[in-house]
């Protein structure tokens, strides 16, 4: 039996202690599935446990509209997946007063004009390329296509929706996506060939400007700070005023980049961040990979520094920290303890203090890492998480033998 | 209007149909009330009966679901209102072995009573998870889709079964039974529990005590003789067969915490992977008498406390050069005319192999102790493939039984990267495997004698 006592081991203990990154977040997709409160207050738990202090609300996209909207209530209406299943206003206000009491921002991410077929289950008539199949892939990342018709002069929807949730959401941070954009999109739709043909000098490509410019106009009109992802920023040529804050995740070589051109970053690249790949497509009819298999393992999250290839400390300043995803393709509240933990636990410690030992400083023993790490997800078990076993148990008490020869 | 509802109406109750889907299955289109549907049997000398009837009333009663593929359904109109269920079972025989007949027949009418038939309890069971699985919710309203509906069923494999390893990392007892659960909702009816390996031994051992004491990862990380049973029974009650493992030679590092003296090549590090597929490394002696006597005891031991017909030997990656290099073993050969590692490990195979026989049992192995040693295990031993999909085959065409799990298909940790500390690369059997890819595989590909099919 464990003691009925408690200990404390090596005192006295003395600790001075500052995060090397400001911005330590999980990005939390709740609407490829839903993720009741409960589930999500349990995650702000574990990332108080974790000195993680962002939640990046991924809260709506092209499959479902969860949270409820007073400007448009026809949108959550129509698409939530079901009445029980969506966020409204009073769970938000809950959600984020939780979430501050343990140091924790929520930061909301409405992307547009992508990923927003749900848009189309309440108002049709703004949309480009609905659903089109069998072929989605021309039109999109992934079924069912559709986005905002960005030549629609009724557009005012965005800014209806960049109104009223920057109300909603206190955090200072708006997050607008913007990434995975494909200009041919909306090459078939006759209302964009129409204003592309009538207006001389202007090009999809244009419009799309001229949309991020009056969405990051719009969002700091309402006092907050723009957050994009980086291909809306680096591919269309596109410069935002440098007060945007713009996410790196299609490749770590994109810090860089986006810290060359004087941004704020955030590193979440998907080939070490994003924590849902390993489990195959989720199409129904393709056994093969994912588009981002395989599985990062806790080693791979470990040894990443995202400052690394940065060597101008004016520019190391600016990657603002970084962010671990979890896409909800095939995940919800029944998974999403095993699916963020301990692997955000490894993330964070990288985000409050490096892998460096800072008494030696030089490279922990990773034997002894992920001793420490098991450990520490025992405690997060035993505090009502359910965190996924990375070794044999017999492994923490035998750091030393559960490493690869070859790699050593 | 009302035409066009009925048809989404009837697309999705599709959706709502049973999982596994059954051999045969005639259905209508008429839906009607089953608010309380009680379940009756007919003829009950069977204690075992009873108790299923129990839970899936129990199920049943507490259970208004919803098919999520119906969420924006509104109440059905119904045409009729389901009666009883009515329960016949042919047989009060309670056997619980490959052979057992677990068919059934279900009809459902548009109106009235429902019956149920079947051969064997077992059967019985299988179609109480069918029933209970017609049933679904619609806003507010409980119906029955589809009736009359007339379903004959059977399973086209004997053995379904989850191969579940208890020693890498320790289950608690409820998670066993709520696997046993699911299993039931899945008509999966083995659990082979691979309960010790390398890294632990939970379970208790009446014969050598400290095997569990010095084994276990803690005094709460244990299954008792009590747990062991319970667990039989519960899955029995479920119609699951509880087929232990005891993987020697191989894979036994943690014996060597009580017993280093029967032991080779305990925890050879760094380099562990000349002696062992993962470490620690670590394998019976089998140049010692007293390595192959603890291991007809275990056999002895296990054989009773666990009841199924059949015993799992394991005998997977057993690596030469842990016995090559071994004093004893090379001190037997240079004092043995023609022994060599083979002879004794085929040796060691007659010994426990017939022990098992001398239980009564029948022998299962991983395919390795069939392909890779000279022993030729007994005819009737239930072989196991994993390493690929071609053994399958191989395995039938000399006339063994095939058990087929192969890693490429149906090793369901597969996926997660390797569980080495200094390593970020893939484990050796990612890729993850799908759903779909479980689904598309099938055990009978590249096997066209039907009597070798049969022994699939």
């Amino acid at each position: 039996m464990p003691p009925s006592y408690q200990l404390i081991k090596n005192a006295p203990v003395k600790t001075n202690d500052t995060p090397k990154f400001v911005y330590r977040g999980i990005l939390l997709d709740t609407s490829r599935n839903f993720y009741h409160v409960d589930s999500i207050l349990r995650t702000l738990d574990a990332m108080s446990n974790n000195k993680l202090n962002v939640l990046h609300w991924h809260i709506v996209d092209a499959f479902s509209w969860p949270v409820e909207s007073k400007v448009h209530p026809e949108l959550t209406k129509k698409g939530a997946y079901s009445t029980d299943i969506l966020y409204p206003y009073e769970e938000i206000k809950k959600i984020i007063n939780y979430a501050k009491s343990r140091t924790i921002r929520v930061m909301p991410e409405f992307n547009m004009p992508g990923n927003t077929f749900i848009v189309s289950d309440a108002h049709p008539e703004i949309m480009s390329c609905l659903n089109k199949q069998p072929n989605w892939d021309k039109f999109g990342p992934e079924p069912p296509s559709g986005q905002l018709n960005i030549a629609d002069p009724r557009g005012s929807f965005a800014f209806d929706v960049i109104t009223e949730y920057s109300r909603l959401f206190v955090d200072l941070g708006f997050h607008m996506g913007g990434g995975s954009l494909n200009l041919d999109w909306w090459k078939e739709d006759p209302v964009i060939e129409l204003y592309v043909c009538d207006h001389p000098g202007e090009s999809i490509e244009s419009l799309v400007k001229g949309w991020f410019n009056q969405t990051v106009g719009k969002i700091q009109e309402m006092g907050k700070v723009p957050f994009a992802r980086e291909d809306s920023m680096l591919n269309f040529g596109y410069e935002t005023k440098n007060t945007t804050i713009v996410e790196a995740w299609v490749s770590e070589d994109l810090v860089s980049k986006v810290v060359d051109k004087g941004y704020r970053a955030i590193a979440t690249s998907w080939n070490r961040y994003y924590l849902d790949c390993g489990r195959g497509s989720w199409l129904s009819n393709f056994e093969g990979s994912s588009w981002c298999d395989p599985y990062k393992g806790w080693q791979k999250i470990y040894s990443y520094n995202p400052r690394a290839k940065i060597t101008d400390p004016a520019k190391q300043k600016l990657v603002l920290g970084g962010e671990v995803a979890l896409w909800s393709a095939q995940s919800d509240e029944t998974t999403v303890d095993r699916n963020l933990w301990p692997r955000a636990a490894a993330f964070a410690e990288i985000m409050w203090t490096s892998s460096i030992d800072p008494n030696t400083n030089s490279t922990k023993d990773i034997g002894k890492v992920v001793q420490r790490l098991t450990n520490h997800r025992f405690r997060m078990a035993a505090r009502g998480n359910m965190p996924e076993p990375l070794q044999p148990l017999w492994c923490i008490r035998h750091p030393e033998s559960c490493k690869h020869p070859a790699a050593l | 209007m009302k035409v066009a509802v009925a048809l989404l109406g009837m697309l999705s109750c599709a959706a709502a149909f049973p999982w596994p889907y059954p051999a045969q299955f005639d259905h209508s289109n008429c839906t009607i009330k089953a608010d309380s549907p009680t379940i009756v049997a007919k003829n009950s000398g069977s204690a075992l009966l009873d108790s299923a009837i129990s839970r899936y009333t129990a199920i049943i009663a507490k259970e208004r679901f919803w098919p999520p593929a119906d969420y924006k359904l509104k109440k059905p109109e119904t045409t009729g209102t389901l009666g009883k269920l009515l329960v016949e079972v042919a047989t009060d025989s309670e056997d619980l072995n490959m052979e057992t007949d677990e068919s059934y027949t279900l009809d459902i009418p548009a109106g009235g009573d429902a019956t149920l038939k079947a051969n064997t309890v077992y059967g019985a069971m299988r179609g109480l998870e069918t029933f209970s699985q017609l049933l679904a919710t619609i806003d507010g309203q409980r119906v029955v889709r589809g009736t009359p509906l007339h379903i004959e069923d059977r399973p086209a494999l004997a053995h379904r079964g989850i191969s579940l390893d208890t020693a890498r990392n320790y289950y608690p007892v409820s998670d066993l039974k709520r696997t046993l659960d699911a299993m039931s909702y899945n008509k999966m009816n083995v659990l082979h529990w691979h309960v010790v390996d390398a890294q632990s031994w939970p379970i208790e051992s009446k014969t050598y005590p400290e095997l569990q004491t010095n084994g276990a990862y803690s005094v709460d990380m244990r299954y008792s003789y009590k747990d062991v049973s319970d667990i039989i029974q519960y899955g029995r009650e479920r119609g699951i067969r509880i087929i232990p493992e005891f993987d020697i030679p191989g894979h036994t590092f943690i014996v060597g915490q009580t017993f280093p003296k029967i032991m080779s090549c305990l925890d050879k590090q760094p380099g562990w992977d000349k002696y062992a597929a993962e470490p620690p490394s670590g394998q019976l002696n089998i140049a010692k008498p007293e390595a192959s006597e603890f291991a007809i005891e275990l056999v002895n031991e296990y054989s009773k406390l666990f009841t199924d017909d059949v015993f799992h030997l394991g005998g997977d990656e057993v690596n030469r050069n842990c016995w090559a290099e071994d004093p004893d073993v090379k001190e037997y050969i240079s004092s043995h005319a023609n022994a060599t590692v083979e002879t004794l490990l085929a040796d060691f195979y007659t010994q426990v192999h017939n022990a098992v026989a001398k239980q009564e049992k029948i022998g299962m192995s991983w395919e390795e102790t069939l392909f890779h040693s000279e022993y030729a295990p007994p005819k009737d031993t239930l072989i196991q493939t994993w390493i690929d999909e071609q053994s399958i085959p191989k395995t039938v065409a000399k006339g063994y039984r095939s058990i087929a799990s192969p890693a490429s298909s149906y090793y369901l940790d597969c996926g997660h990267g390797a569980w080495l500390s200094n390593f970020d690369g893939n484990s050796w059997c990612d890729p993850f495997k799908s759903w779909m890819h479980v689904y598309n595989f099938n055990p009978w590909a590249n096997v066209t004698d039907p009597e070798q099919q049969k022994l699939i």
